[in-house]
């Protein structure tokens, strides 16, 4: 497989152009996050409800379980969930970027980076929405995140521009072979049992410490997830997320580019 | 300025199926629909465009004929950038607004109303500018108080209208259509016909794909007649009309 700059160039081009389309995706994004709840009451609020109820019932369980204080297990549960929920959701949806706007796809020729900005668009909303949980813990556990709370923005900048290239690449090969839209939800099932999210990473000890260190999905809730809780990440976490972002982006752009013409045939 | 330059372009689909042992074709009858070959990998090629050259420029109003599977809407996508040709080359210059599917772009729970901005939006309109075109939509489509229920509850001559509608009133240079007028009334066609006319006026760029040579007589000043992908006649609408008809063994009204 060869790929020539300018083919390069034109992705590049496309992930710009993207942008200028904002007021597209956005509308596309708010209206995805209004109608999954359409017709109820409380609408996208049912995502704060939802996360509400899993701190409630899983914090006292599995804190009591695991013999940790309530002030020091549900935030760790609240943040890690909330963040799982961002990121399981840019994957699935990821691969889903192109199959899932077949239709749009075949229609009209705007960017297709419209398509994975409008995700991104429609889970940041959410996360919105759940923050409101995190905002109550913090309000009842009397914590402060202050001041490294601030180190969410660029964390975010990092997890959304991994986003972009994880839809780029899963949902160009979703399009041709479907199997990996199969595949990839049974792994994120698997991912939030074997991450660091019910459980605190410091209690894997021993050779079980491999799915801390070599899982990447710890990496990301880590780096979201110590500034909510007032940490700053550590250089090691800067570290890893900055290098698969790297890494990410210079496999998923020549594949791309190689590809990317095909995609109105294959959708 | 509108420009449409096609320079001897093919397009071939790779399609993902085996030849069958069902049914040999004898090699005297040619089925409709595109060219079918086997392709490197053993997968089924379908050329849907063969070796085609066209240049188009503002004013032109361009029906596109030929049986079913000749390539008419494989064309009008190439036109609107969705599909890149095989070989060849496509230079399209001006703002193009495609009204290929009717219910592209809408959402059958959201009102018609909303369904302006949602399309609107998806042709490069900003919301800001589709606010103030949104009247002049609403009343060009005729839907009146409809425009207020959702999507689900119109019948598809009315979807059609919304859509015509929308894709008329955007600012743009070239316009593409596949075969959506004939869905309304006579009526709506009348007046669709004068928004046509009057886009052509303007110097702008028409190409319309339709069976119904009623429709294509009115409205268009040049065919392109297509066989199998290839352009079997170009030139003035009435003559291409004529050739066609007398291959099919039709009159041609």
């Amino acid at each position: 497989m060869r790929t020539d700059g300018s083919k390069l160039l034109e992705v590049l081009g496309e992930v710009r152009d993207g942008w200028r389309w904002r007021e597209l995706w956005m509308t596309l994004g708010w209206r995805d996050v209004r109608t999954r709840h359409r017709r109820s009451n409380i609408g996208p609020f049912w995502n704060t409800l939802s996360l509400a109820f899993v701190a409630t019932c899983i914090g006292t369980l599995y804190g009591g379980i695991m013999s940790r204080p309530a002030h020091e297990y549900i935030p760790h549960l609240v943040t890690g969930y909330m963040i799982w929920i961002f990121l399981q959701s840019l994957v699935l949806e990821g691969k889903d970027a192109f199959v899932g706007n077949a239709s749009a796809i075949r229609e009209i020729a705007v960017p297709k980076t419209v398509y994975i900005y409008k995700l991104l668009w429609k889970n940041l909303t959410i996360l919105g929405f759940n923050s409101l949980v995190y905002i109550g813990v913090l309000a009842i556990f009397g914590l402060s995140p202050f001041p490294n709370i601030f180190l969410i923005l660029p964390g975010l900048v990092i997890v959304l521009l991994n986003g972009i290239w994880a839809a780029l690449l899963m949902g160009l090969i979703n399009v041709r072979y479907r199997d990996l839209g199969q595949l990839v939800p049974n792994a994120m099932r698997l991912a939030f049992f074997i991450t660091p999210i019910l459980w605190f990473p410091e209690d894997a000890t021993g050779i079980r410490r491999i799915f801390v260190d070599f899982n990447p999905f710890y990496y990301f809730i880590e780096l979201l997830r110590a500034p909510l809780l007032g940490r700053a990440p550590s250089a090691l976490i800067w570290a890893v997320t900055l290098g698969i972002t790297v890494v990410g982006w210079s496999i998923a752009v020549p594949v791309y580019a190689h590809w990317r013409r095909r995609i109105a045939f294959w959708v | 300025m509108a420009l449409i330059k096609l320079e001897n372009i093919t397009l071939e689909f790779p399609v993902q199926a085996s030849v069958s042992e069902r049914r040999r074709s004898s090699s005297s009858e040619k089925p409709i629909g595109g060219q079918l070959s086997a392709g490197p990998s053993g997968n089924m090629v379908v050329r849907a465009l063969d070796q085609l050259s066209l240049t188009l420029g503002p004013g032109d109003r361009l029906a596109l004929l030929g049986h079913n599977g000749a390539g008419k809407s494989t064309l009008l996508r190439v036109m609107a950038k969705l599909y890149a040709p095989t070989h060849g080359r496509v230079t399209v210059q001006g703002r193009v607004a495609p009204l290929l599917n009717l219910s592209f772009g809408m959402d059958m729970d959201s009102t018609g109303y909303d369904n302006i901005f949602i399309r609107g939006l998806f042709l490069g309109m900003s919301k800001a500018e589709l606010k103030k075109k949104a009247d002049a939509i609403a009343e060009f489509s005729e839907l009146g108080d409809f425009l207020d229920l959702p999507m689900r509850t119109y019948s598809s001559g009315m979807r059609a209208r919304l859509a015509f509608a929308i894709s008329t009133h955007v600012e743009t240079d070239i316009l593409l259509l596949d075969e959506v007028v004939a869905t309304g009334d006579a009526r709506f066609f009348k007046k669709a016909n004068e928004k046509l006319e009057s886009f052509a006026r303007d110097s702008k760029l028409l190409v319309l794909a339709s069976h119904s040579n009623k429709v294509l007589r009115d409205l268009c000043n040049k065919a392109l007649l297509l066989e199998h992908g290839r352009a079997k006649a170009f030139g003035p609408i009435d003559e291409v009309i004529d050739t066609y008809a007398a291959s099919t063994g039709t009159d041609g009204k």
